[in-house]
């Protein structure tokens, strides 16, 4: 606590004397010794790293039975103090799911230290997918926060492209259907978490997760409407364009019906609206591909329902990132509008001037009207 | 994605503590089965030194493993070993007289059977090539000695029963004289 501050706010009226010296008091009270913790810090983290490089130093020293014994000890020694701990229903804090994570992390690098050691080879989904028959019921049903959740859908997310990777490799040429489903199987996440939270006692992970199965959509639509504008020459091959965006789309469609027949709050509701958005968003972005307003004006629609919908629910974060998703987008539209223009001066001191009217917009908009409560 | 059971641990009492005990448990005995599973198949097979070389010179080494290409004794150098999906192994282990692509009728004259596998990675197709897995401090004076044309890396492998070639050690040991070094493609 800064004494300068309290001086400061006394001279300015803010505070009176006895308050300040109120303060003073309790801040001498719940002082820590910041110095000593973070000189002992220090000290732990050098023994740790000195640990590390004795062990790297001497790892191929090291035969590999004793290393996985060692590596499958910590798991069976964690997984043994995760269950002490929990015995009596305890156990909600972050503290208890980063447990949780690092059982997970150990699992899925014993499964890598495996192949290491045993020098076999296989795709890498497989170990994903294997990790997450093994590792579900253990993070979905003891998991509360968003650490576990966002663990989970990471691993989920990998798994499904990691398999179309492998697929693609395997049998080279069109996969629409596969690409589809593989890509926006994540998406009923959402609708399936959504489910389970109308049934689960306690729904702190459920509705993590439903939010991070809708986050996905929403934001694979954005980033598909995005990059159809920008990269993709999809005109020709609009079919298989089509059928995949088809494919993520009823399934986008099909998790936000679940969101919808199951939402409770207000935010559950909106998670459903946009999942619709996400789903024609989507849809669209095939027609628009190669099309710098096309592609431009879909995003920039797709955007402001979200931002109205943020807007709706008071999600404070979710209004200002679309906020700016929105002005970018704008500007990388005046770029490529005048593309020829910019290699001139009086070019760039437009774009330039444009870049500064639309932040400015865009920042007014955001003090204006972006809500002051987080919702949910 | 049904994203697993709910209730393991959301219900209180007697059941909740069940479920949370075998939640625990499901991964240590998969992982722990999986292990003595890889463990107990790694045992078996049959042992033999194939000759092998980089793929460019410029790229072998890739983070912790050595990409290598095998080279059997017998198989004609035109021959394309990526299509084979079985070879039949000749010899005493682990010198190996002759590889030849199986043909089904005379699998008996064959002491090893390779098998390649869809499972493998594109850099590793089973009977073509593979990866080597070594720390880093080895990784380097192998990639160099893989360079050297006057040293014939030779993998040992195991070929398990049911055909998965799975490398065991690379070591080098210089060309005689004789062979005609063969000139990099």
């Amino acid at each position: 606590m800064s004494q300068r501050k309290l001086v400061a706010w006394e001279r300015a009226g803010l505070i009176d004397a006895a308050t300040a010296e109120r303060i003073r008091a309790w801040e001498a009270e719940h002082a820590r010794p910041l110095g000593l913790w973070a000189v002992i810090g220090l000290a732990a983290l050098t023994i740790g790293l000195g640990l590390v490089s004795l062990i790297a130093a001497n790892w191929q020293a090291i035969p590999g039975t004793v290393r996985l014994g060692v590596h499958f000890a910590a798991m069976l020694g964690l997984a043994i103090g995760i269950g002490v701990r929990r015995r009596d229903g305890a156990g909600v804090s972050i503290r208890d799911d980063a447990f949780l994570f690092i059982e997970g992390a150990l699992g899925l690098t014993f499964l890598g230290h495996l192949g290491q050691v045993y020098q076999t080879t296989s795709p890498l989904w497989e170990p994903l997918a294997l990790w997450l028959a093994l590792f579900s019921p253990l993070l979905l049903g003891l998991g509360r926060t968003w650490l576990v959740a966002s663990t989970w859908m990471v691993v989920f997310v990998a798994t499904c492209w990691g398999f179309l990777a492998h697929a693609i490799e395997v049998d080279p040429g069109d996969h629409p259907v596969l690409v589809g489903l593989a890509t926006g199987l994540p998406a009923l996440v959402a609708g399936s978490a959504a489910w389970v939270r109308t049934h689960a006692r306690t729904d702190s992970l459920w509705k993590r997760l439903e939010l991070a199965g809708g986050t996905y959509a929403v934001l694979g639509a954005g980033f598909s409407v995005l990059l159809s504008g920008v990269f993709y020459g999809a005109q020709d091959e609009l079919r298989e364009a089509l059928i995949t965006s088809g494919v993520q789309s009823l399934l986008a469609l099909a998790a936000a019906a679940v969101v919808r027949g199951t939402a409770r709050t207000e935010a559950s509701r909106a998670m459903a609206i946009a999942l619709v958005a996400a789903a024609i968003a989507n849809l669209l972005s095939p027609f628009v591909a190669k099309t710098d307003v096309g592609a431009a004006l879909v995003f920039l629609a797709y955007v402001a329902g979200l931002a109205a919908l943020a807007l709706r629910v008071r999600w404070r974060a979710a209004f200002q990132l679309t906020i700016f998703a929105a002005a970018l987008r704008i500007i990388f539209l005046s770029f490529e509008l005048a593309g020829d223009l910019l290699g001139s001066g009086v070019g760039l001191i437009l774009a330039g001037s444009i870049i500064l009217v639309i932040t400015g917009v865009a920042v007014r908009t955001v003090k204006r009207f972006a809500p002051t409560v987080e919702g949910r | 994605m049904n994203p697993g059971p709910a209730t393991s641990a959301t219900s209180p009492g007697r059941a909740g503590g069940v479920g949370r005990i075998l939640a625990l448990l499901l991964p240590l005995l998969g992982l722990g089965w999986g292990w003595l599973s890889i463990h107990h198949h790694a045992q078996q097979g049959l042992d033999w030194d194939v000759p092998v070389e980089g793929f460019d010179p410029r790229d072998l080494l890739r983070g912790h493993y050595v990409l290598y290409r095998y080279r059997w004794p017998g198989l004609e150098p035109a021959v394309d070993p990526a299509p084979i999906e079985a070879l039949c192994i000749e010899g005493r282990p682990p010198n190996i007289d002759r590889a030849s692509p199986l043909e089904s009728e005379e699998a008996e004259r064959c002491t090893s059977i390779a098998r390649s596998s869809a499972r493998d990675r594109s850099e590793a197709h089973g009977l073509e090539s593979g990866l080597y897995y070594v720390d880093q401090t080895r990784a380097r004076s192998l990639e160099e000695a893989l360079r050297d044309p006057a040293m014939r890396a030779i993998l040992r492998i195991r070929v398990r029963d049911d055909g998965v070639v799975r490398p065991l050690d690379l070591r080098f040991e210089p060309r005689s004289p004789s062979a005609p070094i063969r000139p990099d493609q």
